[in-house]
């Protein structure tokens, strides 16, 4: 099968799975079936088919799994942020249709990411100039300050920094990563490369920390430094700088133990969430209650108890919390499935990378992988009370126009990398072919 | 009633969660290490790569009948490699042609390094990472001391003879031998 025709057979795949979906949510809510609601589930297919004739036309060679997945994850979320609240689904929906005119303004307007390259620095500035004007001028959700409203709309610009951030690092590290290997100092023993190679990156560093203070954050801020150690990490496979990002983040979190309140009660809930079960640990017992109420198999799609009259049974079941919504209707099977959707989303964006020819795209490519396997651990995480609980989107399934419109531009770039890699590979195999004859 | 449809429903969207998430597996995870995934690119080469008619039964039949008759010769030492033509076709491959011939004669270096007899440029092939040999009238495959290791029928090898039909994996590259 041709690489695109692969694509669409999947896509077709999701979407039988997304409409069964639809259909059980109908089903469980019985009289409440509304025309416009079947609408949904069929503006959700055109939605991908008109992703995949874009893909189609302008990336033909790109990778054939990774539209697909992405389709199925819509779909779960979609279908759940539908059955918690039908005003949420179409907002959802409208998301999704800025984050499908993204995507292909992504592809149209960069078409090779070589280009990105070049802006680098634009970008890095960018991305950085996002999160300072979240730092000064964000609103407070939740105890976190993530948050910029303007004309009505609230948008999280962290996941927009979090790509801009990415496409700076792969470019900066892939053009100094000879001289970051090398170190030309010591200080207490400890090898540092030249400090003029090394300031941006110090930058980012420090920023990472601040974004832990004044954003009071525990997430996103890992998710930045983590991003940041594991490409400075692949570039120069110098261990010291994954054993350096961890002590700074060890010091870093517990300082902001001692500073913000809202840290500290993370932690303790996290700890023990029964003793505060009533006021700051009740979401998190609610959300484990849930979990555990969906047993292996679930209650199955519209039939779980998620809401009690019209609102949520844990607060923030249709964004942060969505994990718990599928783990209580899909059981453990669904929810090990979902997780298994993510882990093959992650091993195609890594071989993404791994084939890639040159550095920078093999840089973008892990970077970004990256940055989605770290997030969906982070969240689903928080949510099982395996690591301390943070406000950040579960990638794709989560109710939140930034974290979709973001993450679809996160695809196109995955995409457009394995084009190139595919196209190049095809013309060195023309070459190769010339010389392939032995001695 | 409504139950009845509902448990059907659930299990059918388990189910189908997880043929999907085995489909995508099943391709996705041999892409990686060869075995059944790898997907030359879909672009044509500008050159037509070489194809060699498949061996058919009757076409070994015949081999093996002639072989025969030189067998029955008398006087002579029992050389064949005047009559053989060992050769490996690319069987499957993310960056070779399927179908291409390459010709063993003499050594024969299989590696990602530029100055190999066989170039694989691939992430999984070390830079010298397999030597073909001939040994008489047959051929020895040796690895190299590679980091991800030479299979011949998927099955880890240091040192081996190819044998008509093996299959020679290195890397993502799949090659058949015939002679």
């Amino acid at each position: 099968m041709k690489r695109r025709t692969t694509e669409l057979v999947y896509l077709i795949f999701a979407g039988v799975i997304s409409t069964m979906a639809y259909v059980s949510v109908f089903t469980g809510r019985r009289g409440d079936i509304k025309t416009s609601s079947v609408v949904y589930g069929l503006i959700f297919v055109a939605i991908f088919l008109i992703l995949h004739a874009v893909v189609r036309a302008f990336l033909s060679q790109a990778d054939p799994y990774l539209l697909p997945l992405t389709a199925l994850l819509a779909a779960i979320g979609l279908t759940e942020i539908y059955r918690i609240d039908p005003r949420y689904a179409l907002l959802q929906g409208q998301w999704l249709v800025v984050g499908a005119v993204l995507f292909i303004a992504t592809v149209l307007l960069v078409r090779d990411h070589e280009r990105l390259d070049g802006y680098r620095y634009l970008i890095g500035a960018a991305g950085l100039a996002l999160l300072l004007i979240t730092i000064v001028f964000g609103s407070t959700v939740n105890g976190s300050r993530l948050w910029l409203r303007f004309a009505g709309f609230s948008i999280q610009p962290s996941e927009f920094a979090k790509i801009a951030i990415v496409i700076f690092l792969a470019g900066y590290l892939n053009d100094k990563k000879e001289m970051l290997s090398i170190p030309t100092s010591h200080v207490m023993g400890i090898p540092l490369p030249a400090p003029k190679y090394f300031g941006p990156l110090a930058v980012m560093w420090i920023l990472s920390l601040l974004m832990l203070i004044f954003m009071k954050d525990f997430g996103m801020s890992l998710l930045f430094l983590a991003i940041f150690v594991a490409l400075i990490y692949m570039a120069t496979s110098r261990i010291v700088y994954v054993v350096a990002g961890g002590v700074m983040f060890s010091i870093g979190a517990a300082v902001a133990y001692q500073v913000v309140g809202h840290v500290q009660e993370r932690f303790q809930i996290w700890i023990d969430p029964w003793a505060h079960a009533a006021t700051t640990g009740y979401q998190l017992l609610q959300s484990m209650f849930a979990i555990a109420d969906g047993g292996v198999l679930g209650a199955g799609i519209g039939r779980g108890y998620l809401l009690a009259g019209h609102r949520p049974v844990v607060p923030d079941l249709q964004t942060d919390f969505i994990f718990a919504a599928v783990a209580n209707e899909l059981g453990l099977i669904g929810a090990v499935g979902l997780i298994l959707v993510y882990v093959l989303f992650c091993w195609r964006a890594f071989r993404v990378a791994i084939w890639a020819p040159d550095g920078f795209s093999k840089l973008l490519a892990a970077g970004l992988a990256t940055a989605f396997g770290l997030q969906t651990f982070i969240i689903i995480g928080g949510v099982t009370r395996l690591i301390p609980l943070t406000g950040i989107t579960l990638p794709f399934v989560s109710y939140g126009g930034s974290s979709i419109t973001a993450n679809l531009m996160l695809v196109a770039l995955l995409l457009m990398v394995s084009h190139r890699t595919a196209v190049i590979r095809a013309g060195s195999e023309h070459e190769r072919l010339k010389l392939a004859g032995i001695k | 009633m409504t139950d009845v449809i509902l448990f059907i429903l659930k299990i059918l969207i388990l189910a189908l969660l997880y043929v999907f998430i085995w489909l995508v597996l099943r391709r996705a995870v041999g892409d990686v290490y060869g075995g059944g995934g790898a997907q030359a690119p879909d672009i044509a080469s500008p050159d037509a790569s070489p194809q060699v008619a498949p061996v058919t039964p009757s076409v070994r039949r015949a081999r093996r009948d002639k072989r025969a008759v030189e067998r029955t010769m008398p006087g002579e030492a029992l050389d064949l490699t005047e009559h053989i033509n060992p050769r490996l076709v690319v069987e499957e491959s993310p960056i070779l042609a399927a179908g291409l011939v390459f010709p063993l004669e003499g050594w024969v270096l299989v590696g990602r390094a530029p100055s190999s007899d066989i170039v694989l440029d691939e992430p999984f092939v070390s830079q010298t990472h397999a030597r073909l040999r001939p040994v008489g009238q047959f051929f020895m495959v040796e690895d190299l001391g590679s980091t991800n290791g030479t299979f011949i029928n998927e099955k880890e090898v240091t040192e081996a003879q190819l044998r008509f039909d093996s299959r020679l994996r290195i890397g993502e590259t799949i090659f058949r031998y015939e002679e």
